[in-house]
């Protein structure tokens, strides 16, 4: 599997990639950034180049699910982006068994008070270092695996529980996939529960990277949407996605939580 | 160049990665020239994305002010490099123009920039589809399809894209018009179609849907020489039972592409298989196993066709339950008279497959080679010739093998796949005797990809009467010339044809006849020689031209036309891409003979009241069945 693979296809994974289709980027085609890269690595174009065209990848991996010789395609151009670094982990709040990672909006005392449990709490800004560990920091795992201490986690985000499925740490998810017209997150892959829906990358630091892109990406999903109230997990998909114009219902008037 | 003065109007971007990704589209030239670095197309100056018709207009007229070309760009699917990029140009990527709209009466609102499978996902979840399913529906959109005369896997079925198409809105520098069902005058749809973007950015299409196909029947055959199952796919797409797909592998692809199994020569399958097997066993030697063949094109080509044999069909028929069997068992009775029948394997397996062929290019560039494809067509008497032709030409430069698929009642569609060693004077040599040849068979150059710069010079010679008046449309919506200048259509040199003779080409059932002469001398002159016009008429034929037609109707092929440059004569056959589609637009008088589909006195019509199957509709909402199999399919049965 190499870059020559991608760049040298007609751009056949174009249509389920969220920015690609999104923000509508000819950049952000597999081709056009593992061309960039190639490029690159004959030292025909400069490092700088390399690191603005492939910081257009999520690493969702929908490309490689959609591929049908599995190209790795994040794999491959993850040596040409700019590393993301994680954020230090916050300590655990209290000694529970099960621990709440919060993002943005605390569930602890929801959950626990659902399942009659003690519910500790880890709030970490970054989903775990979810962007990190997209960008091939092998350390996010680990890091996470010692800090939890063997410790089961709920989780709204299926960016926190990607992650920690990884480390193999055990998860339980709030929310309950059957629920039609409902979401978790958007970049776990071509699963999303609505038709089309695509990551917006909030969960990747997109927006901050690139703000013009995310914009029309998350613009693009509530198009898609079409007016359907959605319930997302993810609270900050939630916020993101609501302040781009989308019926978003809360999670826990789904749930109950 | 003033680009914030653009910047104000449109989404602009001109930064390095934008531009470069807009360098070049999917010929396979330019993959080559990046795979030998021989360097890319040079990438534009910016890359514009409008979101509607205004933004396209302004993009437009500061293009016209600045005097900078402006190259639409859709999803880069096009394989001629007409969306390739262009120094100090302006990209105009119509991505961002993607809306669909419902189903209304029929038919789908497009946005060009929609891409094809979403489209098809848009459409499937009302109900409803294309069904234009060309091997690029990942990654080309529907405006490249109207622009370049797209086709799909099931052509026979639904037609061209070119059919399916009901109207388009375009903007031009200097003018903003709609065509087809959306022309306010004049309809320049024939011309729209097939320029490239030539004559304006189309923004908007409004595409015929069909209901989702309740049934499908696939089937696989195998036939002992194309010829024979040539003359099966021609029984069947005269006996108007409009097959799905009807696909013929020629030997060399069903042999490499393990299509069923070799019944004879299977000593020479066995010892390249056993010689193959033998040698990606030494270390290092598996990457060589596609260079060396490559690099000895003749060879290879000559030891291909030695041990290949018999030729394999994927015949496929769909719609509602009913007409679906009826059809499927009459088309299939025709095959088995001529091949003998694999079952549904070999056509399940390739429609579950169908989108994977363009997988197999990268890795051919990646082991030094280059890859690419050419679609040609002619009627069903020119399509040995053809296949000859063009298969010796370019099997002077690289490994060929070839499929026959979009088959019409008149003639067929041949796809040419060729691979040799990673060197562009050979892939331009290849290129230039494979076109030469194509036109020498009396071919059309392009059946389904377009033009772009790879066949603009073939183009312009095969549509050299068409010329004139593209050139007073251009003049007249894009005077300063600033939409893909310097492609689309070149000045060629092509002396003056003669007039052809009244003649029948009983094969492909055409008939070259006098435009002018009365009707009833005309059809006295056919009846005496035993066939009738297929769409009768009784006025002079080039009086009787822009009918209503059905996607699978061809009813004029070929032309022979006075212009202001003199007499020029348009080649036969029953669909192209090289370029627009002129054959119906030109003033009656100007027509010197046409060519029309005929068909044999006496051959069995039937005509029903209403009919919702895929048969020709009349004009008054009746159904016209005719051919060998009118009345089993008047009567519902094949019994």
């Amino acid at each position: 599997m190499t870059l020559e693979t991608c760049a040298y296809c007609p751009r056949l994974c174009r249509h389920v990639c969220p920015v690609a289709v999104g923000a509508a980027r000819e950049a952000a085609t597999a081709t056009s950034m593992a061309t960039v890269a190639l490029l690159v690595s004959r030292r025909a174009q400069p490092v700088e180049l390399g690191h603005a065209a492939t910081s257009l990848c999520l690493g969702c991996g929908a490309c490689t699910s959609h591929c049908a010789v599995h190209q790795p395609v994040a794999e491959l151009l993850r040596p040409y982006r700019a590393r993301t670094a994680a954020e230090p982990l916050a300590p655990i709040d209290g000694d529970a068994r099960v621990v709440c990672v919060v993002t943005a909006r605390d569930w602890s005392g929801a959950f626990g008070r659902r399942e009659a449990i003690a519910v500790a709490r880890l709030r970490t800004g970054d989903a775990l270092g979810h962007a990190a560990w997209r960008n091939g920091d092998d350390a996010v795992v680990p890091r996470l695996a010692a800090h939890l201490k063997g410790r089961e986690i709920v989780t709204a985000s299926g960016a926190v529980a990607a992650v920690a499925a990884a480390a193999g740490i055990a998860v339980r998810r709030l929310g309950t996939p059957a629920a039609a017209r409902t979401f978790t997150t958007c970049h776990e892959g071509p699963r999303w529960g609505v038709a089309q829906l695509a990551c917006c990358g909030r969960r990747e630091g997109f927006p901050e990277r690139e703000p013009e892109a995310a914009r029309r990406m998350a613009e693009e999903n509530v198009r898609r949407l079409a007016g359907a109230r959605v319930a997302v997990g993810d609270e900050e998909c939630a916020a993101w996605l609501r302040a781009h114009g989308a019926d978003v219902v809360d999670p826990a008037d789904v749930f109950g939580a | 160049m003033d680009l914030d003065r653009l910047r104000a109007r449109v989404d602009l971007d001109d930064s390095p990665r934008e531009c470069l990704a807009h360098a070049r589209d999917t010929m396979p030239r330019a993959t080559l020239a990046l795979a030998t670095r021989s360097g890319l197309p040079p990438a534009p100056a910016a890359v514009a994305f409008p979101r509607d018709e205004d933004e396209v207009a302004a993009c437009l007229a500061w293009a016209e002010e600045e005097g900078v070309a402006v190259v639409p760009y859709g999803a880069g699917s096009g394989v001629g490099g007409g969306a390739s990029g262009m120094a100090g140009a302006i990209a105009l990527d119509t991505k961002r123009m993607s809306l669909v709209g419902p189903v209304t009466d029929g038919a789908v609102r497009a946005g060009a920039g929609v891409i094809g499978q979403h489209l098809e996902d848009a459409l499937e979840a009302q109900g409803f589809a294309t069904r234009h399913s060309p091997s690029s529906i990942w990654c080309s959109t529907v405006g490249a399809w109207a622009a370049g005369r797209s086709a799909g896997q099931f052509s026979s079925r639904y037609g061209k894209f070119e059919d399916m198409v009901l109207a388009t809105r375009v903007v031009a520098p200097r003018a903003r018009y709609g065509t087809g069902a959306w022309a306010d005058g004049e309809d320049l749809q024939p011309w729209v179609l097939g320029t490239e973007g030539q004559l304006g950015v189309v923004t908007e299409v409004l595409v015929r849907v069909n209901p989702v196909a309740q049934a499908r029947r696939l089937s696989g055959w195998r036939f002992a020489t194309v010829e024979a199952a040539w003359g099966a796919m021609r029984a069947v797409m005269q006996g108007d039972l409009h097959p799905a797909v009807l696909r013929l592998y020629d030997p060399v692809d069903t042999r490499l592409a393990g299509r069923g199994t070799a019944t004879k020569a299977n000593a020479g399958g066995r010892w390249l298989a056993g010689l193959r097997t033998a040698v990606e066993s030494i270390p290092g030697m598996r990457q060589h196993l596609l260079a060396l063949p490559l690099a000895l094109p003749r060879l290879v080509n000559q030891l291909a066709q030695n041990v290949a044999s018999g030729t394999v069909l994927i015949a496929g028929w769909e719609g509602d339950g009913a007409d679906v069997d009826l059809r499927a068992e009459l088309g299939e009775r025709v095959l088995a008279e001529h091949g003998e029948p694999l079952g549904p394997g070999p056509g399940e397996h390739w429609y579950a497959h169908r989108h994977d062929v363009s997988y197999k290019m990268a890795p051919v560039f990646s082991h030094g080679g280059f890859a690419d494809t050419m679609e040609v067509a002619a009627t069903w008497s020119r399509l040995g010739g053809l296949y000859a032709g063009v298969r010796e030409a370019l099997g002077r430069h690289a490994v060929v093998m070839a499929h026959f698929s979009h088959a019409y009642a008149e003639g067929c569609s041949i796809y040419f796949t060729f691979a040799g060693t990673g060197s562009l004077e050979v892939y331009d040599a290849a290129w230039r005797d494979g076109l030469a040849a194509a036109a020498a068979a009396g071919g059309t150059v392009a059946h389904h990809h377009g033009v772009g710069t790879l066949k603009m010079h073939a183009a312009a010679r095969e549509l050299a009467g068409a010329i004139p008046r593209f050139r007073e449309l251009k003049a007249r919506l894009d005077p300063k010339g600033v939409l893909n200048p310097g492609r689309l259509f070149p000045d060629v040199d092509v002396a003056e044809p003669s007039s052809p003779e009244p003649s029948i080409d009983a094969v492909s059932r055409v008939a070259t006849l006098p435009a002018q002469a009365p009707a009833a001398e005309r059809d006295a002159w056919l009846a005496e020689r035993g066939w009738a016009l297929r769409f009768p008429t009784d006025r002079p034929l080039a009086h009787a031209l822009r009918r209503p037609r059905a996607p699978w109707e061809a009813p004029v092929l070929g032309a022979c036309v006075h212009t202001p440059r003199g007499r020029a004569v348009f080649v036969d056959v029953p669909r192209s891409s090289a370029g627009p589609d002129p054959r119906e637009t030109f003033p009656p008088d100007a027509y010197e003979t046409l060519t029309v589909p005929v068909v044999p006195l006496g051959e069995p019509a039937v005509v029903l009241a209403t009919h919702d199957r895929p048969t020709r509709r009349l004009p008054d909402g009746t159904v016209e069945l005719r051919g060998p199999f009118a009345e089993a399919l008047a009567r519902g049965s094949a019994a």
